[in-house]
């Protein structure tokens, strides 16, 4: 069974020309400091906003991205056009040091002290019933792991194909497919129950 | 329309939530109407549009003020492509290849070039018994013991 649409790209045969992306690229492997700067500012929001829903902490994000584009920068000679454009080249180191970065990063606070800790909101009523539902929102999207949230931002918030997050994760579209039934499964029972399984 | 199973449409359910935009397009259809008369495809959606509503609340959260310090990257050395370390020896082993056969030359032509061809002289047969031990000998040094046939 194919549950996923082919990614877009280039009918086989046909060559695309460079995106903005590739180009300056090229320019930044030659030392070009101003490609650079307008490479980041094309790259920074969209990788921060991935880092940051891949880590779950907005300090940890700002420094896999510093780290991701320094690489981009001193490892420059290494991108190869003729591999991929210089946007998925970026993708992947990013998503990479994020999932290291996470192996590295323990939980801060047990799941469970947290939920009791959501439960003893003072809001009055209404606000209390949302920003509880909030609290667990937050709360079970830290109960995933970095790489099933790094599967869902791509999937629900950046509109990529299976086969396009499987080229990114360096997995197949059917594992991604496993990947985000599973953390759907697992927000779900997180938002509903408030226990980790 | 392709005709689908519950088993199939749970499955996408599952994976793809519930926005029929990010089914499969070859089961778009069949799932949508499976949705309508199966009970347990028809719970399984409701329950991804509960799903979907909040990842929606979660991807809609505002980035926070985070940036990226250009100048401090821009500032670091770029790394170069090395040359390979084998380049140089190589070089080494070709000159020394052309020398070696270009003096080897260079001698063979000192003598007019007219020295006759080696001929390798096999030694004569031996004859009789002698043939019979010079086999034997042979046999028992080049016969190989079990573990080198294991080896072979």
């Amino acid at each position: 069974m194919r549950m996923d649409a082919p990614a877009p790209g280039p009918a086989p045969g046909t060559t695309l020309p460079p995106s903005l992306a590739t180009a300056l690229m090229l320019r930044v492997a030659d030392g070009d400091a101003a490609a650079f700067t307008a490479l980041v500012r094309q790259l920074e929001r969209p990788a921060l906003a991935l880092a940051w829903r891949t880590l779950n902490d907005a300090t940890e994000a700002q420094d896999a991205c510093q780290q991701a584009f320094t690489r981009l920068w001193t490892q420059a000679h290494r991108f190869d056009p003729a591999r991929g454009n210089a946007e998925a080249w970026f993708r992947r180191i990013l998503i990479n040091l994020c999932l290291d970065r996470r192996r590295a990063i323990r939980p801060v606070q047990p799941i469970d002290e947290a939920f009791d800790l959501a439960d003893a909101s003072p809001d009055p009523e209404s606000q209390a019933i949302a920003a509880d539902q909030q609290d667990r929102l937050e709360l079970a999207m830290a109960g995933l792991n970095a790489r099933q949230r790094a599967a869902l931002m791509m999937f629900h918030g950046e509109g990529r194909s299976m086969a396009e997050i499987a080229a990114e994760l360096d997995t197949t579209a059917k594992a991604v497919e496993g990947l985000l039934g599973r953390a759907r499964i697992m927000l779900r029972t997180l938002m509903t129950e408030g226990t980790p399984k | 329309m392709t005709t689908l199973s519950t088993e199939t449409a749970l499955d996408i359910l599952a994976s793809h939530g519930a926005d029929p935009a990010r089914w499969p397009a070859e089961h778009r259809a069949a799932l949508l109407a499976l949705a309508g008369r199966d009970a347990a495809v028809a719970a399984a959606l409701g329950e991804a549009r509960a799903v979907d509503a909040a990842l929606a609340d979660w991807l809609a959260r505002p980035l926070p003020a985070l940036a990226v310090d250009v100048a401090a990257i821009a500032a670091l050395p770029q790394a170069r492509p090395q040359p390979a370390r084998w380049r140089p020896a190589l070089l080494a082993a070709s000159v020394t290849l052309v020398v070696a056969v270009g003096g080897w030359l260079g001698v063979e032509s000192w003598f007019g070039g007219t020295a006759a061809p080696v001929v390798a002289s096999a030694p004569p047969p031996p004859a009789g018994a002698e043939l019979a031990e010079a086999d034997a000998a042979f046999a028992y040094v080049f016969t190989p013991t079990a573990a080198e046939e294991e080896l072979i």
